[in-house]
């Protein structure tokens, strides 16, 4: 595959970009300001309405981000309702939460130990299940989001199996501990090969043209920096905490070695706060070249996505956002949303040219609710 | 004011049919029933070729991507009767008188027309909540009591088998037999034909519990705090009298609901799966409830003809017991053992609220009663009762 691909890019045959027929297409997008007075009315509008108007907050939400998207100047439209989000949400906790919940409950009482083998077992099957649901839950809020985007009139579409696509998520987060963490790149790879070539807009499809090879070497060194950090945060608390039970006597503690206990909980404290801090810094630094990465692997027609984020970039939004969050006691977490999406928007470029007359509408999916599972499921999708 | 002036301006605005991704210049006028919409002229797209004659949207058909500020400085705009057709106008003038001429597309207007059934929902949701509450209509109460008995059996079962995990069961024969006399004697007089297990633990706590199905466990410290063998009596008419309203089932099964409840206002997520052990541990019954078992061990004590002097004054020594732990604590002297042993006492007098009015209610009565009680065991049961412990095993699923 990767030997196709360097032949592909060397030969002549690639069509020039600038004579390639279609338009260019810029991809802009600015804060929208409206968000900020509509965090603090949905957030009055949740609590009176016993958290029923969630739903609608999240459309409200959604319509002010897409809005502030912009493709040659013209706005997504985000067409989904707050009925559709509440009618996903009501199916799936009809259907699938609640009767888990009293399955669980009734097997409980009925066999009375917590402990026993069948109550461990449907538990760990449970889990299983759920596991596999999570990503069957991605796959389909990503095809109502997608459906319930427009540009110009023209809807997205997802054209795949949620189930077949849960499937490959489930068994491939089994390979991740068997492997150390080492099948994270291709993994994610994989998945995002079958999500980008499933993607439609009108009928118009992505095309992703990646392999994992090339996150290897950023995540060979994330790996190995957060293995050596791992190694030496170790030896210091280990260290710590020997010191402390070989030298100090519990029947004789003087006012030294109290205090040298104190020094050395700081130290071990310390010592974690800062592996935290490193691998927050390591793993954002790895996101960001894992995105630019993806989105030079996906081509639009024949355009070819390109992405800017960067390690700081991606830090300073987790950091800021972290604290918006804290201030705001959560009350602004649409800002906190709408940053983040636009964050990666506003790295996200395309290099060439769209035949745009070309892209007729896509026929409708028959969705009729909204991605109920993921948010059963917690899953912050948007 | 200014929608009158604009009525003959000429906007710009780029349309798309819907059709394929491409637009076409189109200039719009406001006209008096809707937006009048004429392609461009100097539009050179391949679309604009079809020669489409100019076309209006009803004002009351437009829809807007979001809901409309008079600040905005664009607009993108759809048809309720026509599919996928939209128009994007970059202009804040336009904006604004849209925004008079089509005020359905503001946001508060908007708003409200969602919210109206949202509120009512929930209005609807509170007014049903509040009438329970205020016809005392007990939704778990009424499903505790219509659970079969091997339902009720099996809720049990966890119930003990969780307490069973870190305490042994006493199981001294002769004290084993005193207690299932003492027992009997107590279930005869309740007369349902109801029949009870009653298990000692090997727990030196001042606590007794109902579960649910006729189980009762009494910890051994009841026993051996015990002045005499009808304060025994007491504790156990008084658990039994739980299991006659069906306390327990009922306080399970409102544990569970409110867990279901609670997950469905956290929009369900699955991570608050109702956790059985917390349930248990939130078992504690309403200062009501309380007195309606009291009510019942008085009964069942008076038709068994034992005094109701043990049970008062096993509460007046809780009572007792829970001044000297409140006053140990004030004064911060309490060491480790009897701060643990305080707090027991404080978390079952919490459990059983008013101790004073009740050991005076159960007093009152037990003075006009003009039967002279029988003792409540024999001597030798009440040796044999105290030394239960003295033989201790595993418990017997």
């Amino acid at each position: 595959m990767t030997s196709s691909m360097t032949t592909a890019s060397a030969a002549p045959i690639v069509p020039d970009k600038s004579t390639s027929p279609g338009d260019r297409v810029s991809i802009t997008s600015s804060f929208p300001r409206s968000i900020v007075d509509l965090s603090f009315i949905n957030f009055v509008l949740k609590i009176i309405t016993l958290g029923i108007y969630t739903f609608w907050a999240r459309t409200e939400e959604r319509k002010r981000i897409w809005a502030s998207v912009r493709l040659n100047e013209e706005p997504l439209t985000y067409t989904g309702t707050g009925k559709e989000l509440f009618l996903g949400f009501l199916i799936v906790f009809g259907l699938l939460i609640l009767p888990t919940t009293l399955m669980v409950t009734g097997l409980l009482l009925y066999i009375g130990n917590p402990k026993s083998t069948i109550v461990v077992a449907v538990q760990f099957g449970l889990y299983g299940v759920f596991l596999y649901l999570y990503g069957v839950a991605i796959y389909s809020s990503q095809r109502y989001i997608l459906a319930r985007t427009t540009w110009r009139g023209i809807r997205g579409r997802l054209d795949g199996s949620a189930w077949s696509y849960g499937w490959t998520s489930f068994w491939t987060l089994l390979l991740l501990p068997l492997s150390l963490g080492w099948a994270v790149p291709w993994r994610s790879t994989k998945l995002r090969k079958i999500m980008t070539n499933d993607t439609r807009f009108g009928s118009q499809s992505l095309q992703f043209t990646g392999n994992a090879r090339p996150l290897y070497r950023p995540f060979a060194i994330f790996w190995i920096t957060m293995f050596l950090l791992i190694c030496v945060a170790m030896l210091i608390t280990g260290a710590s905490t020997a010191i402390v039970n070989v030298n100090i006597n519990p029947r004789l503690e003087t006012e030294a070695s109290k205090n040298m206990k104190i020094v050395l909980g700081f130290a071990i404290i310390f010592t974690l706060l800062l592996a935290y801090l490193l691998y927050k810094i390591l793993s954002a630094w790895y996101r960001a070249r894992a995105f630019n990465y993806f989105a030079s692997a996906t081509k639009l027609d024949n355009a070819r996505f390109k992405g800017t984020a960067t390690g700081p970039g991606l830090v300073w939004l987790a950091v800021s956002n972290f604290l918006i969050t804290i201030f705001s006691l959560g009350i602004l977490s649409p800002v906190v949303l709408c940053r983040r999406t636009l964050y990666f928007v506003n790295n996200l470029g395309l290099d060439g040219n769209v035949n745009l007359n070309a892209i007729a509408q896509a026929s409708k999916q028959d969705i009729k609710y909204g991605e109920g599972l993921a948010q059963a499921l917690d899953i912050d999708v948007f | 004011m200014s929608s009158k002036s604009n009525s003959f301006e000429r906007f710009a605005g780029r349309y798309s049919d819907g059709y394929s991704a491409q637009t076409q210049a189109v200039d719009i006028r406001f006209a008096l029933k809707g937006i009048k919409i004429t392609v461009s002229a100097s539009d050179t797209s391949p679309a604009s070729g079809h020669g489409m004659v100019p076309f209006v949207w009803a004002y009351v058909d437009l829809k807007a991507a979001t809901p409309l500020h008079t600040s905005d400085t664009d607009v993108s705009l759809t048809n309720a009767l026509i599919d996928d057709a939209t128009l994007f106008v970059p202009s804040r003038e336009f904006c604004h008188v849209l925004s008079e001429r089509a005020p359905h597309l503001k946001s508060g207007a908007q708003r409200w027309r969602q919210l109206q059934p949202i509120l009512l929902t929930a209005a609807g949701i509170v007014s049903v909540i509040a009438l329970i509450y205020l016809l005392g209509i007990s939704i778990a109460g009424g499903i505790a009591s219509a659970l079969p008995d091997d339902v009720r059996d099996a809720m049990g079962r966890g119930v003990i088998t969780s307490i069973a995990d870190n305490h042994r069961e006493c199981t001294a024969p002769d004290g084993v037999a005193a207690l299932d006399r003492l027992t009997k004697r107590l279930e005869d007089s309740i007369g349902s034909g109801a029949s009870y297990d009653v298990t000692v633990v090997n727990w030196p706590i001042d606590n007794a519990f109902a579960a649910p199905g006729e189980n009762i466990i009494i910890a051994r410290g009841i026993i051996d705090n015990a002045v005499t063998a009808s304060e025994v009596a007491g504790v156990l008419a008084h658990e039994m009298g739980h299991g006659i309203s069906r306390h327990p089932e009922t306080g399970i099964i409102r544990s569970v609901g409110i867990a279901t409840a609670v997950q469905l206002l956290l929009a369900g997520n699955s991570s608050t799966l109702v956790n059985f052990g917390t349930v248990l541990a939130q078992l504690s019954y309403s200062r009501d409830a309380e007195l309606e078992a009291d009510a019942h061990a008085v009964k069942i004590l008076d038709t068994a003809n034992i005094s109701r002097k043990g049970l008062a004054s096993f509460f007046r020594r809780m009572q007792h017991r829970s001044a000297i732990a409140a006053r140990d604590k004030d004064k911060g002297n309490a060491s480790d053992e009897t701060q643990s042993e305080a707090d027991d006492v404080v978390s079952f007098l919490s459990t059983h609220p008013t101790t004073k009015a009740r050991i005076k209610a159960i007093e009152q009565e037990a003075s006009t009663s003009n039967k002279r009680p029988s003792a409540t065991m024999s001597d030798d049961d009440w040796k044999a009762l105290r030394k239960i412990c003295s033989e201790v095993s595993e418990w017997a699923e």
